[in-house]
This record gives structure tokens, sequence and C-alpha cells, in this order.
């Protein structure tokens, strides 16, 4: 089975589609993962055209936008095993995130965002699947290819590196 | 302690929060559609700035190994910090304890700045039947095992089969007690580790003391596993300030 098209809907027509429809999602996890928005704009665009060459692979055994984000994971990943990456990656700073100057962030989402950021990758790609994109845990193992009961270990431990930040809100709630 | 639906609404309003300027920013479109029907060649944008600070780094980094004769390696592995270092605060670290039976460390240097102390140990490997790499990034594993196949050498890829040749693979991951964080450099010379404490003691760093990390490895061939732990004896430090 093939991409899902319209009828008389050229592959570059559904590429348009799946930018627009897919584009800002992709982004927003790439910045995370990458800590860097000029990196996760690169990705970002890798993971539409590596889409596209692979139209015909795509088996829909899942839906387009876990597609999409498994192959932006993946290409995340070898961004980070890059040489260059490996050069300029040192210390994690908000001010490499798309932020809304005109309306800047809370504290404490900043604080919770830098200690996601700050995970290792491993648990930074449960923590971006799991709590922020919803997938349960059958779909996470079949995305980065590890058994259930892996993934659930993962989400614990992130869970456990995250605590300060996440009981730090739940002070402040109080 | 929170549910997992209270702590996922948490992590989308945080990174919600911190990504909103994305809805506002011009879409990646035209450039996608350029680059897919083969208009514009697919070339990996780095911001200004990043080219900038490389440039300055590489040059200061050739010039202070050529006057100073400190290994360039070990300076190497402050540029990937991006620090402008006072080189006269610069100490060596001397490992005091190392309980670990896999693993050989040779503190080269130690920093004090404002962003914490950091240290850089040369990782070698206690025997000649095993090899070290730096955590899964460094040995492209995780924890099913599954690993790539390739390795990371002088910003160079290297087949990892091929470079450990029959030599059994160790996989250490460096955790400073306390906040901190910790990167690697390998070059031909070796592995190099540095490991950051965020929040080191002001008061004993001044006078002298005991800094420690721990360290879990893995033989990835037999699957046996290792806790240990580093002393390393630091002297009298100054906190250097204007770090990068």
């Amino acid at each position: 089975m093939g991409m899902i098209q319209a009828p008389n809907q050229t592959p570059a027509d559904r590429l348009d589609q799946m930018v627009q429809q897919y584009e800002k999602d992709l982004l927003r996890i790439c910045c995370i993962y990458l800590r860097d928005r000029t990196a996760a704009e690169d990705v970002v665009q890798e993971t539409f055209l590596k889409a596209f060459k692979n139209m015909d692979s795509f088996r829909g055994e899942s839906s387009e936008k876990t597609w999409l984000i498994r192959i932006a994971i993946n290409c995340c990943r070898d961004y980070r095993r890059s040489a260059w990456y490996r050069y300029i990656d040192f210390h994690v700073s908000i001010n490499q995130l798309p932020i809304l100057s005109s309306a800047p962030p809370s504290d404490d989402h900043i604080a919770l965002t830098m200690a996601i950021m700050k995970l290792k990758p491993k648990y930074m790609e449960v923590v971006l699947l799991y709590f922020y994109e919803g997938y349960p845990i059958k779909d996470i193992a079949r995305m980065l290819n590890l058994t259930e009961a892996a993934v659930s270990s993962r989400i614990h431990k992130a869970k456990q590196k995250l605590r300060a930040e996440l009981e730090g809100g739940e002070d402040d709630e109080n | 302690m929170k549910t997992d639906q209270e702590i996922m609404q948490n992590i989308r309003t945080a990174i919600d929060d911190c990504t909103k300027g994305i809805d506002d920013a011009p879409s990646l479109q035209y450039q996608i559609a350029r680059k897919a029907k083969g208009e514009e060649p697919v070339v990996k944008k780095i911001s200004t700035t990043i080219v900038l600070v490389a440039a300055l780094l590489a040059i200061t980094a050739v010039a202070f190994a050529a006057t100073n004769g400190i290994g360039i390696t070990a300076f190497l592995s402050r540029i990937i910090g991006g620090w402008n270092v006072n080189e006269n605060a610069i100490v060596a670290p001397v490992v005091k304890e190392n309980t670990s039976k896999w693993l050989n460390l040779t503190g080269t240097e130690a920093y004090w700045a404002e962003d914490g102390l950091s240290v850089v140990l040369k990782v070698d490997s206690a025997d000649d039947e095993h090899v070290v790499c730096y955590s899964n990034e460094d040995g492209l594993l995780d924890e099913t095992g599954e690993r790539g196949e390739q390795i990371a050498i002088n910003g160079e890829m290297a087949p990892l089969d091929q470079w450990r040749g029959e030599k059994e693979l160790i996989i250490a991951e460096f955790s400073p007690l306390g906040e901190g964080w910790n990167w690697y450099k390998r070059t031909d010379d070796g592995l190099f580790v540095i490991v950051t404490f965020s929040t080191p003691d002001a008061e004993a760093l001044q006078k002298g003391t005991d800094v420690a990390f721990q360290i879990q490895d893995t033989n990835i061939q037999t699957g046996e596993t290792e806790e240990c732990s580093v002393t390393l004896a630091l002297p009298a430090m100054t906190m250097q300030e204007g770090h990068k």
C-alpha cells in the first residue's frame, strides 16, 4: 500500500500538503531535540525530503504524522552524531529556541523545557513522544525499535530526572 | 506525585510556551519544494554566530597550542565548550581513587569558571582486550544492544567493528555527583571526557579539595556491567570570570 493521495494529486502536491499540515509540529520537536532552531530547520527540511523520496515505501501501518516523526527523530540522531554538531554542541540555552519576544515564556516553563533539553537523547525521545505527542507505549516501541519494557523504563527514568522541575510546578499551584 | 496526564499537560504547556515563535515564523514550504524538485541544492544552513565562533576558536586553538606547549588534544577538549580560558588558571587534577576494573583514567586539566568546574580526563581501557566508548552516542548503542556500524574519530566516521577488531567494547557513562553534564572528544590520541560540575563548592575549591563522580560501564559483548566511582584531587583554584 503506498501513500494515500487524492485523485489527480501529484507527489509534489502531496508534499506541499504534508508540509502545511506537519511542519510546525516537526519543527517544535526538532528544536527541543537539537536545542537549536537553525539545526531544527535543516532537519525538518531533510525529513520532508526523505519522506518525498520514500513516499512509495510508506505502508500506511501508521499515520502520516507518526511516519514523519519517526523520520525526523532518525534525522535528529544523525545530525547529533555529525562532526559539526559535536563541535558546536555545548551549552543548552533557551535563546536558541524560537521564543516569542512579545510574549516571553514563564520561568517555570523555561526551567522545565531546559530540563528536557538537557536530557540524554534516549530519555528526551520518550518525553517528546509520550508526554508531548501523547503516543502510547506500544507505538513508541515500534517507532524507536525498542521493546515496550525498554520504553516504559526510559519513561520512568525520564520522570525521575525531571522530578525537580515537575514538582516545582506542583508547589506553585499550591 | 503527578499523574502521567498531569505531566503531559505540564510538558505540553511548557514546550509550546517556549516555542511560540514557530507559529509566526515563515514556512519552509518554498525551500522544501525547490529542493524536492532539484532546483536548490541541499546545503546545511549554519547560523552566522556559529560560523564566527568556530573560526575564532579554531584560530585560537592553533595559536595557543603552538605557543604554550600544551598538547593540542587536551586543549581541543576545552574548545568543545567554546571557552575563552585563562591559561594560567588551568590546573591538573590527580586521580586519587578509581574503583573501575575496566577503565584507566588520567586527569589532564581542570578549570573553574562561572558555569562550573570542568575536569578533562583521558579514558583508556585497563587492558588490551577492551576498548572504551563514551556512552551510547560515541559507540552508537542503545539499551537493547543494537548498535550502529560506525564510530566518529577526529570528525571522521570509521567502521565500528573494524575499529575495535577482536577487542570487547566497553560503554562508559559519566555522572557528576550533583548537577552537571559531560561531553567527550575522541582523537587519534584517545578518548577525552569532560565532566562539568555545575554547582561546585566554591569555598572548598579555593582551598583545594576532592571532587567525585560516578561511571556506569557496560561490556557490550558479555553484558557485564559495573558501577564505579572516581575521586579527583584538585589544588586551590580561583574562579575565572568572563567565561565565553
